[in-house]
């Protein structure tokens, strides 16, 4: 169902796409034509303004939001929950991530990467939660106006996990 | 794990607190609580000679080894 969306999306880019062609160059262009490419704009522009805003996290990760990539995976830490959110903080901090927010009561983490040539950037969800004397990482990382991350939210999750394991030589 | 961190018994011997120690060495309170809580994958030698001499001790006053019963 999921891709169905995606594919009808495309669908309605692609024949805009030909109507902008196949438009006669001396009649003066219609409003229609100009729809899409405005909502494209509104709609770039506006998540822009939120993606650092930590309310707009499951709109972000929702499966149903077909202009982001997420990637989802789980590892399990043998350092209590507190130690973990503060070691995590550092370590982002010490990356090209930026901390946005950390919720120590709930154990979330969010941060930002900055826009690049090479992307639009990304959001990194982070929710530990405590097993015992053990933390449970789930991390999420999100590639803005990207249906498919090539494998960059991937190698955020293994660039944190290196960053952690470096971090934990003391 | 048999390694054991004894920095809490020294500290307590010190009569130093987790925060004093780690203005002394220059290694986080959240670093220093790993290490305290034996969760630490490795320690330098910088760490430990830094430790060491905040705390005037032996590096064996800070690591035993425990075998496995």
């Amino acid at each position: 169902m999921k891709h169905l969306v995606k594919i009808s999306f495309l669908a309605i880019v692609v024949i805009q796409f030909l109507l902008m062609i196949k438009m006669d160059p001396n009649s003066a262009p219609s409003f229609e034509l100009f729809i899409i490419p405005l909502l494209f704009a509104v709609f770039f522009i506006f998540n822009l303004a939120v993606r650092k805003s930590k309310s707009f996290q499951s709109y972000f990760m929702s499966e149903w939001n077909i202009f982001t990539s997420k990637f989802k995976q789980e590892t399990l830490y043998d350092i209590p929950q507190a130690l973990m959110i503060d070691k995590i903080a550092e370590v982002i901090n010490h990356s090209k991530f930026k901390l946005v927010d950390v919720d120590q009561s709930k154990g979330e983490i969010m941060a930002t990467s900055s826009m690049t040539m090479k992307s639009w950037g990304e959001n990194i969800y982070i929710d530990l939660k405590p097993l015992g004397e053990k933390t449970a990482m789930e991390f999420c990382s999100v590639t803005m106006f990207q249906m498919t991350s090539w494998g960059k939210n991937a190698q955020n999750y293994h660039q944190l996990l290196n960053d952690i394991e470096d971090a934990l030589i003391i | 794990m048999p390694i054991i961190v004894n920095l809490d018994v020294m500290l307590a011997k010190r009569k130093m607190k987790v925060k004093e120690l780690s203005a002394a060495v220059g290694i986080s309170v959240v670093n220093l609580s790993i290490l305290k809580q034996s969760k630490a994958k490795a320690i330098r030698f910088s760490t430990l000679e830094a430790i060491c001499e905040a705390l005037d001790c032996q590096p064996g006053d800070i690591l035993e080894y425990r075998g496995e019963e």
